[in-house]
């Protein structure tokens, strides 16, 4: 099941150029952790919003969990938005209710009227993004930017989507809020086998956490595969705007140096201090 | 959601174009009183007023559909109007009779073509004219007592002096909105803000700081079109259809649109404000302007034979 995108087109205003063109895309339901890139103005948050129905394609099928979505169908979008849950970048755009909790539950109540358990997923979804909590029943604009993206990611989580896609979501939030929001998320994707999706422009973030890279490009895929290959390739990077990961220049200068040598560019911390470990029993 | 008609200046550098904004204003301000002194029925001065609108469409070289498209979201109202005008006003002479009797076959047709034309409606080119055509055919449909009982019997009279003061009205409202598209679509919203503002002046030093609320207004207005849709969009991925629900779930849906709705304006006026002083905007100040606004023969002439025609139809009020 997951998302299948078939010959898919799309375009905001009909007069002007197509923001995407002939998208085809497979994506499992589980055990994907995939990053979709490529320059401002690629069309990847457009791209995202077609995965859960916010978008029509103009050409083409999009089929989310054997629902097919066609040009102009505007029925059956609720279950398609329950399968896919989709965050957006700024949290302020999705907040309203008085409480931290009851914003939380105002998805999965939309979602499903009979459901006497919201405030228990709510809570759970809460807990899953470790907010404190004392929080619970503060009002949501009184809130830190990044607590605010907490309450807006849990605000999806509390209705159990099958795929979560963010769109960028560790902007503006302080390093350690990005490591922690995304070793949540890996977290999340291990524990429920849920795949995620997430829009970076962050390398580091693509070379640690990525299992699958999207490279997005003028609206169309020019890459589509494992974050390895798609380093090694520096013409690749290069043509689309791309760069290296921090931890692999270190290692390319260190390389160019003659201090250490290596056959696979090491991408994380680990693969780096392997490399240089490795060097040292060499002598 | 962008067909509203202002703020959609076209561009054609053409004469009206070029004319200082302050002429433009004050014309059709002039206008539009002008509009409303006419004396009743009287159709010369209204032809007048209309050449005058024709010849200036025609100088602007924006394409006729741009002016249709300002005129099409009052179609029903001036209908409405020209109706009541021809139903209600009983001066001058009988025109015709019209004996409707109704029963429920009859009746029951024209609400089911009624019916089946309002549920077709965006699929059918040219529909407001079909819409005559078929408004028409049924009162006139009505007089023919199709099978069954007559339930009701009634007569319409229509009087000359109905359709004639319809039809006045019609062109004075429809005259009306195309001189204010020509304002609109011939000046750039800044332009036009520049000549209020200039027009203002002279009532006083508050006068430059509500042209300036007034343009800052204009400028937000499609950035507010983009925030709201973004906001459907989170709120719709979180399960909210406004298709759906009953009313209590409507209302809650609504709140979950306007609550960030304000939240997002808010800050937005508190971020602009603090860009605009860090600026070195002090309300009120005098402040040079980036375009001098200049007026030429063009202005002197176009503005002329505006005042000329108002002083015809004043000096004929008069006497
Ligand atoms: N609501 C909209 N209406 C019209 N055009 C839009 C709209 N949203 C985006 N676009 C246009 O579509 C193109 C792709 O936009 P999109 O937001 O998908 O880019 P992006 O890859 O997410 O960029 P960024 O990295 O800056 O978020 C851009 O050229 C943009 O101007
Ligand atoms: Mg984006």
């Amino acid at each position: 099941m997951g998302i299948n995108f078939y010959d898919v087109d799309f375009t905001y205003d009909v007069k002007a150029s197509k923001t995407l063109k002939n998208i085809n895309l497979k994506i499992n339901k589980e055990n994907e952790f995939i990053t979709i890139l490529g320059h401002t103005g690629s069309g990847k948050s457009t791209l995202v919003q077609l995965m859960n129905a916010l978008n029509l394609p103009n050409k083409g099928v999009v089929e989310v969990a054997g629902i097919k979505i066609l040009p102009n169908n505007k029925e059956m979008l609720k279950p398609v938005r329950r399968h896919v849950g989709l965050v957006f970048q700024f949290p302020e755009y999705q907040l309203f209710e008085e409480t931290v909790l009851k914003d939380v539950m105002f998805g999965p109540k939309n979602f499903d009227k009979n459901n006497a358990d919201v405030e228990l997923s709510a809570k759970q979804a809460l807990k899953m993004v470790s907010l404190d909590e004392s929080l619970y029943e503060r009002s949501p604009f009184n809130l830190s930017g990044g607590q605010m993206r907490r309450v807006a990611i849990a605000g999806i989580l509390a209705s159990n989507p099958d795929i979560l896609v963010l769109d960028e979501p560790t902007v503006g939030l302080d390093p350690k809020g990005k490591t922690d929001l995304m070793e949540m998320l890996v977290e999340i994707q291990k524990e429920t086998n849920k795949s995620v999706i997430i829009i970076t422009h962050d390398m580091n973030v693509v070379a640690k956490y990525s299992k699958r890279c999207i490279v997005l490009d003028d609206g169309k895929i020019v890459y589509d595969g494992g974050k390895r290959e798609m380093f090694e390739n520096s013409e690749l990077l290069k043509n689309h705007n791309l760069d290296l990961p921090d931890i692999s220049k270190v290692a390319n200068s260190l390389k160019n140096k003659g201090l250490i040598t290596f056959e696979a560019l090491p991408l994380t911390k680990d693969e780096l201090f392997n490399v240089i470990t490795r060097g040292d029993e060499n002598e | 959601m962008n067909n509203l008609a202002f703020g959609q200046y076209y561009h054609t550098n053409s004469v009206i174009h070029r004319m200082d904004p302050r002429t433009k204003i004050l014309s059709s301000l002039l206008f539009m009183i002008g509009l409303f002194i006419i004396p009743k029925n009287n159709f010369l001065f209204m032809g007048i007023f209309a050449l005058f609108m024709v010849i200036t469409i025609l100088l602007t070289k924006v394409p006729l559909k741009k002016f249709l498209k300002s005129i099409k979201f009052v179609t029903y109202l001036l209908l409405f109007s020209f109706v009541f005008q021809v139903l209600f006003n009983s001066e001058g002479e009988l025109l015709l009779t019209i004996n409707h009797n109704l029963t429920l076959v009859n009746v029951g047709i024209c609400l089911v073509v009624l019916i089946c034309l309002f549920l077709l409606r965006k699929k059918i080119p040219l529909f407001f004219i079909l819409f005559l055509v078929v408004l028409v055919l049924g009162v006139k449909f009505l007089e023919y007592p199709v099978y069954g009982n007559v339930l009701l019997n009634y007569d319409i009279k229509v009087y000359t002096g109905g359709v004639i003061t319809g039809a006045f009205v019609i062109s004075r409202v429809l005259i009306l909105i195309i001189s204010s598209a020509v304002l609109t679509l011939t000046t750039k919203p800044t332009d036009l803000n520049n000549g209020l503002e200039a027009l203002l002046k002279p009532f006083g030093k508050k006068t430059s700081i509500l042209a300036m609320m007034i343009s800052i207004a204009l400028r937000f207005i499609p950035t507010l079109f983009l925030e709201t849709e973004k906001i459907l969009k989170a709120q719709a991925s979180r399960g909210v259809d406004f298709n759906e629900g009953k009313l209590k779930d409507k209302i809650g849906q609504i709140v979950s649109l306007l609550v960030p709705m304000f939240i997002i304006s808010f800050k937005r006026a508190a971020d602009l404000a603090d860009a605009m002083e860090a600026r070195g905007y002090v309300p009120g100040e005098k402040r040079t302007k980036l375009v001098k606004m200049n007026f030429t023969l063009k202005d002197v002439i176009y503005l002329l034979s505006i005042i000329l025609i108002i002083t015809i139809v004043i000096i004929y009020r008069v006497i």
